[in-house]
């Protein structure tokens, strides 16, 4: 896979959770559940493996400010 | 075969497991412990409630942003939408740096702060912690499963 495809999935995967701290939707519940999932396996991670990517990830793009 | 390491081994590589989970999980901004700062305290539990919703707007933004930027490149939409999370950056350090501040007013030292708080004077540093205490919070998906 490539990097920006990558990027991009963990964009993804960032925004279902968001929709989650913000209380529009719980993701264990719906189709955003069964994505996560889905962006877990493709990625090979679990979900605390995927936030951690997602964390290091968007806090790489901060020091380019 | 047997692939079982000898207890002594194990007890030896104990503090390595420790040190290598600690790596695996120090992103996360420890909450509780930033909630435990303003217990009880009705002026600074609403600002930390500010505290987090901004991080969550400027979570947002930067993932806006770099999915325009992975997308459709350096264009004019996303030269709008870095505009916006530039500007939600800024608000993000002044609600932190307004935050510790008033933290310190209620009698906090910098010692009870600064190992929970990022450098407010730092925009990066800021930007940092807002990303990381808003991706922390969904850590809490899985417990939940």
């Amino acid at each position: 896979m490539n990097i920006s495809k990558r990027k991009l999935l963990l964009i993804e995967y960032g925004k279902i959770v968001l929709k989650e701290i913000e209380g529009v939707k719980l993701p264990s519940t719906d189709s955003d559940g069964v994505r996560m999932k889905e962006i877990q396996e493709i990625l090979g991670l679990n979900h605390d493996g995927v936030m951690r990517e997602v964390s290091e990830y968007l806090g790489g793009t901060v020091s380019q400010d | 075969m047997n692939f079982e390491l000898p207890e002594q081994d194990v007890q030896e590589l104990e503090p390595l497991r420790e040190e290598f989970e600690q790596i695996g999980t120090n992103w996360r901004v420890p909450l509780n412990q930033i909630e435990n700062l303003v217990a009880g305290n009705s002026n600074l539990e609403e600002m930390l409630e500010d505290v987090l919703d901004q991080c969550v707007r400027y979570t947002k933004t930067v993932l806006e942003q770099q999915e325009t930027l992975l997308t459709e490149g350096r264009g004019e939409d996303h030269a709008e939408k870095d505009m916006a999370r530039s500007i939600t950056h800024t608000a993000t350090q002044d609600t932190l740096r307004a935050f510790a501040r008033n933290l310190i007013r209620s009698g906090k030292t910098a010692t009870d702060i600064y190992p929970l708080l990022p450098n407010t004077e730092s925009r990066a540093s800021c930007g940092q912690f807002a990303l990381r205490l808003t991706l922390s919070r969904g850590v809490k998906t899985e417990q939940s499963k």
